[in-house]
């Protein structure tokens, strides 16, 4: 009985120090993972974060090493940041995606600024969520050209992966884990402090020049309707618009989502923050620079069914069309590109 | 440390008592269960209801498929390299009664026996199904399933991640478009989206009454291609071509015939 009797000694010894190390360690707050906090400034609204994906610390960790992992790509040769550089403002200058073995895709490569705000994904909305979104490069022939599954056995073969999954999300590493992870790296790319925010919450009424500030009265004006669909503080409204490129769209847009007529040419109005750092423009990158685009707003579209009514001749004057592009260079944020939480880990 | 030791000895005891107690009237007490029990008077958890095994006999014009083969379709020479569709919706009835195992299926033109999950006992007399997948699970998230679930990420993928969704029939192969007789051209049939899912109804004569069940069903490919230019309208990834992948979807119902 001596044995017995020492054995349950042990044990009763064994739960009450567990359960007195949990009490301090919770009291401590040392179970609880770091959250982290995304650097928005009063005023401007918070994004909505899955409550299943909530940010930590190892969460945006992990994503930022996958972010800049090539093993993602079939052959090992590209990885996210690829076409997502923190100097072209988180997209790239090519006029479509380039993929693994220099492969040409169809659309431009979007801007990541702000992206924790999207309602939806890719350039036809057809993606619901961040999380959903990070399969589509992968899986697309023209991009990383991989296979999921495959890829979830590259990945389970991993261990370094395996203990940061574990760490960050309690699970071993696998594609919940890959995509909830790249998701919340994904998150963290804020950009509220380019000119244009600082002079509109006041910090600083200079940080527009004269032309800078004419041309935010002429964006925002009736005249040019540009914030109609631009509005602050994201400068886009998330819809679906046609903007007259072209009288028969061999990229149908958001028809290719919801099969109605009445989409086709419609497009995911994109967000203009950081846009002098993301040219070429336009779902497939036909136009270089910005005075295009602005050229192209001005003539008013060549007349689409579907074209948005606020896409009429402008007659802009010169000067106008200067003050309206100073003001595009305003939305540059040069905090935000020079973030080296952005970059890979050193 | 007498307290403990008494102490250890009545939580013994108890429990032994706890299992002596119950073990006389315990077993399996629901009548549909192939190890039904008249007298159990406690569930002891050990119920195994009837499972439908379907048996999928993949088929070209009534040739037995096989990957790679050429055959005629719609007076044109084609060979397939995958064909495979999703079916859920399950539903086993014997007239009044009907049972639906709730189990997605990956039905592939390679591999011939699927569990269908458990199904009550009686004279079945009609099995119902949707090719697809039905409009709630079409848009979940994939990543969230078991790799071996039939909803996970699959190769070759089963799912559009840009327009997320099922691909509920999935085609491809090479076709003979310029008419010298070998195959040549590929043909890529990859359908999905809610509008295209479609039910299908078959009688049968099923006895269930006994652990495994099965229900011989024939495939005929070719009948998803009816009314197809098979030296045309080669390419449908529903988004692009849409007309196409209606046409698919609406030959869903000639696919399938009971067998004996």
């Amino acid at each position: 009985m001596q044995l017995t009797q020492t054995y349950i000694q042990g044990v009763i010894l064994l739960i009450l120090l567990l359960m007195v190390s949990c009490q301090s360690q919770e009291e401590a707050g040392l179970i609880q993972p770091e959250e982290v906090m995304l650097a928005i400034p009063a005023g401007y609204p918070a994004p909505i974060i899955p409550e299943e994906n909530q940010l930590t610390a190892s969460r945006v960790a992990l994503g930022r090493a996958l972010f800049y992992d090539n093993m993602l790509s079939l052959d090992s040769t590209m990885s996210c940041g690829s076409c997502h550089l923190l100097n072209a403002g988180m997209a790239d200058h090519n006029a479509v995606s380039i993929g693994i073995e220099g492969r040409v895709g169809f659309r431009n490569v979007p801007t990541l600024t702000n992206i924790a705000y999207h309602p939806y994904f890719f350039t036809e909305g057809g993606s619901p969520s961040l999380e959903r979104q990070v399969l589509g490069p992968i899986c697309n022939n023209d991009e990383f050209g991989f296979n999921a599954a495959e890829l979830a056995i590259r990945l389970k073969d991993n261990t370094i992966y395996q203990e940061l999954a574990e760490e960050a999300y309690g699970r071993p590493m696998d594609l919940y884990v890959l995509t909830r992870a790249l998701a919340s790296f994904e998150r963290t790319m804020i950009s509220f402090n380019s000119p244009y925010d600082l002079y509109e919450r006041k910090e600083n009424i200079n940080a527009l020049s004269p032309e800078a500030q004419r041309g935010r009265e002429l964006f925002f004006s009736t005249k040019t309707n540009c914030g109609g669909c631009h509005p602050g503080p994201h400068l886009t409204n998330f819809a679906f618009e046609n903007v007259g490129l072209e009288k028969a769209y061999a990229d149908k847009g958001r028809y290719r989502v919801s099969l109605k007529e009445e989409d086709i040419g419609k497009f995911k109005v994109p967000t203009l923050r950081n846009v002098a750092l993301t040219a070429p423009y336009m779902h497939d990158g036909r136009m270089e620079s910005l005075e295009e685009v602005i050229e192209h707003y001005d003539q008013g579209g060549v007349g689409h069914p579907n074209q948005h009514p606020f896409i009429k001749p402008l007659s802009l004057s010169d000067s106008e069309k200067g003050e309206l592009l100073a003001f595009l260079h305003s939305l540059t944020d040069s905090s935000f590109i020079q973030n080296s939480d952005f970059l890979p880990k050193p | 440390m007498n307290l403990y030791r008494n102490l250890f000895f009545l939580a013994l005891l108890s429990t032994a008592l706890v299992f002596t107690a119950c073990e006389e009237n315990k077993g399996c007490t629901d009548p549909n269960s192939i190890n039904f029990d008249p007298d159990a008077e406690e569930s002891d958890g050990s119920c195994r209801l009837p499972e439908l095994m379907i048996h999928f006999h993949p088929t070209v014009n009534g040739q037995d498929l096989a990957y790679g083969s050429t055959y005629e379709v719609n007076g044109v020479n084609i060979r397939f390299s995958v064909a495979q569709f999703y079916i859920s919706g399950l539903q086993l009835s014997d007239g009044s009664t009907t049972d639906e195992p709730g189990q997605y299926l990956l039905v592939k033109g390679d591999s011939h026996m699927y569990n269908a999950g458990e199904v009550s006992k009686g004279t079945k007399t009609s099995l119902a199904f949707n090719v697809g997948v039905d409009s709630v699970t079409n848009h979940l998230d994939p990543t969230t399933y078991e790799a071996d679930h039939p909803l996970a990420p699959k190769n070759p993928p089963m799912h559009w991640n840009w327009d997320a969704g099922y691909q509920f029939i999935k085609l491809e192969g090479l076709a003979d478009a310029n008419g010298d007789g070998t195959p040549e051209a590929p043909f890529e049939y990859h359908i999905g989206k809610d509008s295209n899912l479609r039910g299908v109804s078959l009688n049968i004569d099923l006895n269930v009454a006994s652990e495994t069940n099965m229900v011989n069903v024939m495939v005929n490919y070719a009948k998803f291609l009816e009314g197809l230019d098979l030296t045309t309208d080669l390419i449908s990834h529903t988004g692009d071509f849409p007309v196409i992948a209606k046409t698919i979807a609406d030959n869903t119902s000639s696919v399938f015939m009971p067998m004996p």
